[in-house]
């Protein structure tokens, strides 16, 4: 099952916020209570973890992006062995009333090319990942 | 009465229970877990305001605790009670839509997260104030002495909570008295954010009834059946009228002391060593497939649970908001 995550509301009073950096990269095994993003708002920065479980399929505000208001789609979820099709406008294609305050400005430039987008294969070990202790 | 203490490290021994136990734990813990997820996602979408203080990671201690109580025993404890209100028994559609301000919730959605009771789950909060729990569980336990009714008051406090001086009013009461009442210190290392070794001058904290000659003994928070075991013998212990005692659960909560804390007084290694070796439900997971039950019973559970939190949710967000009028309602005075 594929999920959105959204921008959260990390206060009563917050409307938006800045994705202040990727904590997963696209294509990275999510469990629930992972970090994903720190979200810099007015009065702290703070981080968001994943409820949902599966593969970080598509980030969909870059790190470095200000101005995201609460509830717009950040990233993408997939769950396990799914194939995820995702134009590059996601949160046009979603009929959001609200897309992405970026979508006018170029993206900033990854400093990697963005890994191809693959099926989401089962969660396997990388260097990245924090260990998890054996089922 | 001199002051014992049973020291009970973290790790130590490995406690029986049966699988059908277990699981019932298990459930349970997991229960909490994917609601507190879901509150405080729900949050982070605007659909619950105010205060919201989590209890994911502290999980084995309400649930190993509860299911030592009997029938009528009653709890009582601070604002980081959806783990206690669920584990009593009480409806997650009804915590959750309290927690939505609906008027379906529990306190007709003028309570919120810290102000939900529910009499007939022998629930009595849910309370804001540091500490004020305290007294009002010995006065649960005075009424159940004083109508001999063999039944016991459960009541939590936290390690920001066990200096305030209520406490110590309740405790020598309660030593005086004898009164029926176990105490358990939810202590999961911090006090909002200064870390309990900031705070206290001494941090065994089950030795602070010794004024008072109560006995207290320490618990790995993290493992439900050394929770259990401490609780049976607790509640045995106070219902046979030898008077109060002390239960200090080592513990630990992954999320920030509320929704709006960035918790900065820890490292983020600090949070996954905990969750990588202690992590209460992985723990309990654990034990059960070495015990041979099967994967797919355990993915069964995750589902039921999923499944009980989303119509929760869904219930929560789908219910109407109180009527206007409800602001003259449930007030001292009639207006």
């Amino acid at each position: 099952m594929v999920t959105q995550v959204l921008m959260p509301a990390l206060s009563p009073t917050m409307t938006e916020g800045k994705i202040a950096r990727w904590l997963k990269s696209e294509g990275d095994p999510v469990h629930s209570g992972d970090v994903l993003a720190e979200i810099e708002t007015d009065k702290a920065t703070m981080e968001v973890e994943a409820v949902d479980e599966g593969v970080l399929a598509k980030i969909v505000i870059p790190e470095g992006t200000d101005h995201v208001a609460v509830n717009t789609p950040i990233a993408v979820i997939a769950g396990d062995g799914e194939e995820v099709a995702l134009p590059d406008t996601a949160p046009a294609a979603n009929g959001h009333q609200q897309p992405a305050p970026e979508a006018p400005r170029a993206r900033p430039v990854q400093p990697a090319p963005a890994p191809p987008r693959r099926p989401a294969p089962a969660p396997r070990r990388r260097a990245n990942i924090r260990a998890r202790p054996a089922p | 009465m001199s002051a014992t203490r049973k020291n009970r490290p973290a790790g130590v021994a490995e406690i029986e229970a049966s699988p059908k136990e277990l699981l019932g734990f298990y459930r349970d813990m997991l229960l909490i877990l994917r609601f507190e997820e879901r509150a405080g996602q729900m949050y982070g979408m605007g659909l619950i305001g105010g205060f919201c203080h989590l209890y994911i990671g502290q999980e084995a201690v309400v649930v190993g605790m509860q299911a030592a109580l009997k029938e009528g025993d009653t709890v009582v404890t601070s604002y980081r009670d959806h783990g206690h209100m669920l584990a009593c028994g009480m409806d997650p559609k009804g915590v959750m839509a309290e927690l939505t301000g609906r008027r379906t919730g529990y306190s007709l959605g003028k309570g919120g997260s810290m102000h939900m009771f529910s009499r007939e789950k022998n629930f009595f909060g849910g309370h804001g104030i540091v500490g004020a729990q305290v007294p009002i569980g010995t006065g649960l336990a005075f009424a159940h002495r004083y109508r001999d009714n063999g039944l016991i008051s459960l009541t939590y406090l936290g390690g920001g909570a066990i200096n305030q001086g209520q406490v110590y009013e309740s405790f020598n009461m309660a030593a005086l008295w004898k009164l029926p009442v176990v105490y358990v210190i939810e202590n999961n290392r911090y006090g909002m954010g200064t870390a309990i070794d900031r705070a206290s001058a001494r941090t065994d904290l089950f030795h602070r009834g010794m004024a008072h000659g109560i006995p207290g003994e320490q618990v790995d928070g993290m493992n439900v059946l050394a929770v259990h075991e401490a609780g049976l013998a607790a509640a045995e212990h106070v219902r046979s009228g030898q008077g109060p005692l002390i239960l200090e659960m080592l513990t630990y909560r992954y999320r920030g002391h509320s929704m709006s804390d960035p918790a900065k007084y820890r490292t983020r290694e600090e949070v996954e060593r905990v969750r990588t070796e202690h992590d209460p439900i992985e723990q309990a997971r654990r034990r059960l497939i070495a015990g041979g039950t099967d994967e797919a019973v355990l993915k069964g559970i995750e589902a039921e649970v999923r499944k009980i939190v989303a119509e929760a949710a869904q219930f929560a967000q789908d219910s109407p908001e109180p009527d206007p009028s409800e602001l003259w309602t449930d007030v001292l005075i009639d207006a």
